[in-house]
């Protein structure tokens, strides 16, 4: 995860932005456009639709810059809003079923590890049936690297339910990862 | 280490995005425990998984896209001002309520002469009905048409009863001349004294009709707005009960 711009910098940036600037609103998609399809993608588990959420989550920030509070942090404030399209998306649309977005990923990346790529696809896949708010703390946290605090702020509820939630999305994903097999048994390993 | 604090440790470590399985502490604890060893297992496959962790890429021109749908947006709504047709259709609305309450004006003038109605009529009426049968009623009519006949002609707002007045011709409204127009108007808004009180003997016998008034008012003072604005003599006021009518002269009509 790349670290975010200095406040200074991003703030210069959004003002140019509400000015009507389009170069800066370009370094703006630009600068943030992975980490919104990341969450989207993550959330989503599509292609097609966690690229709609993303071009949606940008017009949305776009639109409200001005209600962006420059004495905090911007990435949380930009990933709420994300995971807020993400959670209207998933209560709107019907979810392709699992083997369809499995075959994004694998159509998409050319990984050199077969191993650690088939691993991360049944992370992705187990993941895909952990609860919606669950999965967006889990994905905050361990994939955008966001400290429990922001993603408290992010998603609007306090510090400790975070945490619950990402303990509780960890259990359940190795919990599912162990029923499609994925997990060995290592109780009689010999080490 | 108890196998408790064994993972609480590996809770811990993760919340610090630390490999579990690089800790000796677990380490060591893991080679005497199946059940911690199981855990430590599971916990670093998933770390691993999560960390190799991929998605799609966008595709290249997403930003320029997203930026570009933008720029629509904003000018689609600043476009949008000039979406103001509402105007032109209250506009419209306006007309058509005024040239309502021209109609309703006449309509109301002319009841008497168009049906013989015992008790709609003025005060002379109700007497003409009291002494008249029933069968007689057109000859009170008659009577009291002869007697408004025998008036000097004065304006409508100095008659003191409901004296039937001759609505003015619409065909002074059509004229294009704005002088005739508000003159015309003027006449009109002389008439509305008397249409109020009709107003009044009709929502006694029909009670339903109760809007009637809002309407009416609504009406009057729409036609306000119309007159032209080098109309600034005041008609006298009747010295009738108060209607309830928001009526001309109350407002400035004329």
């Amino acid at each position: 995860m790349t670290a975010c711009p200095a406040v200074d910098e991003l703030r210069a940036v959004v003002k140019r932005c509400l000015a009507g600037d389009q170069s800066a609103m370009l370094w703006l998609v630009e600068r943030f456009q992975g980490q919104v399809f990341g969450l989207c993608y993550r959330m989503l588990g599509q292609r097609q639709d966690a690229e709609d959420a993303s071009q949606e989550t940008f017009l949305r920030v776009l639109r409200n810059l001005h209600r962006w509070d420059a004495a905090r942090d911007f990435e949380p404030w930009l990933l709420a809003i994300a995971g807020n399209r993400c959670r209207t998306a998933l209560a709107t649309r019907k979810r392709r079923p699992a083997a369809e977005a499995l075959a994004d990923q694998i159509a998409d990346g050319e990984p050199d590890h077969r191993g650690a790529r088939q691993l991360a696809e049944e992370v992705d896949l187990a993941l895909a049936d952990v609860r919606d708010d669950y999965r967006q703390a889990f994905v905050l946290f361990h994939e955008h690297e966001l400290s429990y605090g922001e993603i408290a702020e992010s998603m609007g509820v306090p510090l400790g339910t975070v945490k619950t939630w990402v303990h509780r999305a960890r259990r359940e994903l190795i919990e599912r990862l162990r029923a499609r097999g994925v997990l060995e048994d290592q109780r009689h390993a010999v080490s | 280490m108890q196998c408790r604090e064994f993972e609480e440790r590996v809770q811990f470590l993760l919340d610090e995005r630390q490999a579990p399985h690089q800790d000796a502490l677990l380490q060591s604890h893991a080679q005497s425990c199946a059940g911690c060893r199981q855990l430590l297992f599971d916990q670093e496959t998933l770390f691993r998984g999560i960390g190799s962790f991929q998605f799609p890429s966008l595709p290249r021109n997403f930003a320029s896209r997203v930026v570009s749908a933008q720029i629509a947006d904003a000018d689609a709504t600043t476009v949008r001002p000039s979406k103001q047709r509402p105007w032109l259709l209250a506009m419209g609305v306006v007309s058509t309520a005024a040239a309502a309450l021209i109609a309703l004006s006449i309509a109301i003038n002319r009841w008497p002469d168009d049906r013989a109605a015992p008790g709609k009529v003025g005060m002379e009426n109700q007497q003409a009905k009291s002494v008249a049968s029933p069968g007689d009623s057109q000859l009170a009519n008659e009577k009291t048409r002869a007697a408004n006949r025998e008036r000097p002609e004065s304006p409508g707002l100095d008659l003191p009863d409901n004296q039937p007045q001759t609505a003015p011709s619409l065909a002074a409204a059509d004229v294009d001349s704005l002088e005739r127009y508000g003159q015309a108007l003027q006449d009109l808004a002389a008439q509305v004294p008397q249409a109020v009180d009709r107003l009044d003997e009709v929502e006694e016998a029909t009670p339903g009709l109760r809007p009637v008034r809002t309407s009416f008012t609504l009406a009057i003072g729409t036609i306000r707005r119309t007159i032209p604005p080098q109309r600034k003599q005041a008609p006298p006021r009747p010295g009738k009960r108060d209607s309830g009518l928001l009526w001309p002269g109350a407002i400035g009509i004329a």
